[in-house]
């Protein structure tokens, strides 16, 4: 036997998932090998993840404004389609082109101004989007290179006429930059709590909202008007942004007594994601002002320190903690509230 | 043919779909369905998975008539196909 093969023997899944997250294109390829040999798993995709592999973005760098570009892939599926607007163009005429350059704006903004992040990888990366996407794709969705936008048909209208859901998709792409959660299970109702609490934070900033003020609402703008609901999520009330004929009621908890225990999407990335959510937004409001300044370095900061892409709810909450005291003290109001929090949505932990 | 069909996650995290016959559909989708709806094709749809770092891409669970039931997380011709056919669901369950 090799000791290639040896290797592959003895590598179990969840390493080679971090791998595969983290590691540089050669160490990607060897994870998806091994993992195609040990289960037969799937093993074609695997270049999209940082080229360079995984590094921790530098805190304060230079920022040198964003780089944006916006395709349109013409009702296709071909990613990223035909480029309609660079950096300093003006605007096209064309609503969702214009959008998603002014959201990708909006959130290069918030992560450079407020946290000192120089785009999603801390390095400038070019935020690419793409609109038009496929025809009536209900969706948006981050692939691991770029944005990609529906317009909408069944159940919302152009995706991109949500800022929250632009900041939800670009927020993504940081997790995956900051070290990756895997997506599924409690990681990836991590990286999904993440992704909506700094889209909400995009929307509050360019609003000029106070936590107080906010209607921590995702989607509240691109539901069609014939469904019934208020939004795709709330964080200050998860379990009720809808209650439709079709789409059933909005089955988010706020509490981990009503954690749900699925195989559907992922093992409930987009349900699960509720718990963690609403920690923040008990967070927000205990700490009063704008939600991105306080409450949003203390998330923020978590990511860029937790290292672990199959981190729990435990583990990140923890992780919030031990952010709190390095940024206002040990003892102070802010960590205080951090752990209490976590104790009022049920995430027991050390 | 008869299949359900679930569509589950996207930015909505929405788990929405059900049952549908093919010869109730109109013969440009009912054909495409006929062709989609077979086990090699849903086995080999299987095995493109979305890449690492993808998120808020849909999930599709696909029983047969037979019992035999598969799970994709990938893109491309078949993904399409079954996107209609929950797309027709919905259209019928609005009225």
């Amino acid at each position: 036997m090799s000791d290639c093969c040896h290797i592959h023997c003895i590598v179990p899944p969840h390493m080679l998932e971090s791998i595969e997250l983290r590691g540089n294109e050669e160490q990607r390829k060897f994870a998806a090998a091994a993992a195609a040999v040990a289960a037969e798993y799937r093993a074609e995709r695997v270049a999209q993840a940082p080229a360079g592999g995984f590094t921790i973005a530098a805190v304060n760098a230079a920022c040198d404004g964003p780089k944006r570009e916006v395709y349109t892939a013409k009702n296709s599926d071909q990613l990223p389609g035909d480029l309609v607007r660079s950096e300093g163009d003006p605007p096209s005429g064309e609503l969702a082109v214009d959008q998603a350059y002014d959201g990708a704006g909006d959130t290069y903004s918030l992560y450079s101004e407020q946290y000192g992040r120089d785009s999603l990888d801390g390095s400038g990366l070019k935020l690419v989007s793409s609109v038009h996407v496929s025809q009536g794709l209900d969706n948006a969705f981050w692939n691991g290179a770029q944005m990609a936008y529906g317009d909408g048909g069944m159940i919302f209208k152009p995706l991109t006429g949500s800022l929250a859901v632009i900041g939800h998709e670009l927020s993504h792409g940081v997790v995956q930059y900051c070290g990756g959660l895997v997506y599924r299970d409690q990681s990836g109702a991590l990286n999904e709590s993440f992704a909506d609490v700094f889209g909400a934070l995009v929307d509050q900033r360019k609003a000029g909202q106070t936590a107080a003020e906010a209607s921590w609402l995702i989607g509240a703008e691109i539901l069609l008007d014939d469904v019934s609901g208020d939004a795709l999520r709330s964080l200050k009330a998860p379990g009720t942004a809808y209650n439709d004929d079709v789409l059933g009621k909005d089955p988010q908890p706020f509490h981990m007594a009503d954690y749900a225990n699925t195989t559907s999407d992922r093992g409930g990335v987009h349900v699960n994601s509720g718990v963690p959510n609403h920690a923040f937004y008990l967070l927000a409001q205990y700490l009063g002002g704008y939600a991105w300044e306080k409450a949003g370095q203390i998330w923020y900061d978590s990511m860029q320190a937790l290292n672990n892409p199959h981190a729990t709810f435990a583990d990140w909450a923890a992780q919030t903690v031990a952010s709190a005291r390095d940024l206002y003290g040990v003892g102070s109001m802010e960590a205080i509230f951090t752990r209490r929090v976590w104790r009022l949505v049920g995430v027991d932990f050390n | 043919m008869k299949a359900t069909i679930y569509r589950s996650g996207g930015i909505g995290g929405l788990r929405i779909g059900g049952t549908v016959e093919t010869d109730q559909l109109n013969a440009d989708l009912a054909a495409r369905a006929a062709a989609a709806l077979q086990p090699g094709t849903l086995g080999a749809a299987a095995a493109a998975p979305p890449a690492p770092g993808s998120a808020d891409q849909y999930d599709y669970e696909v029983t047969l008539g037979s019992g035999d039931t598969y799970n994709l997380e990938g893109s491309g011709g078949t993904v399409a196909v079954l996107d209609e056919l929950v797309n027709e669901i919905i259209s019928r369950r609005r009225g």
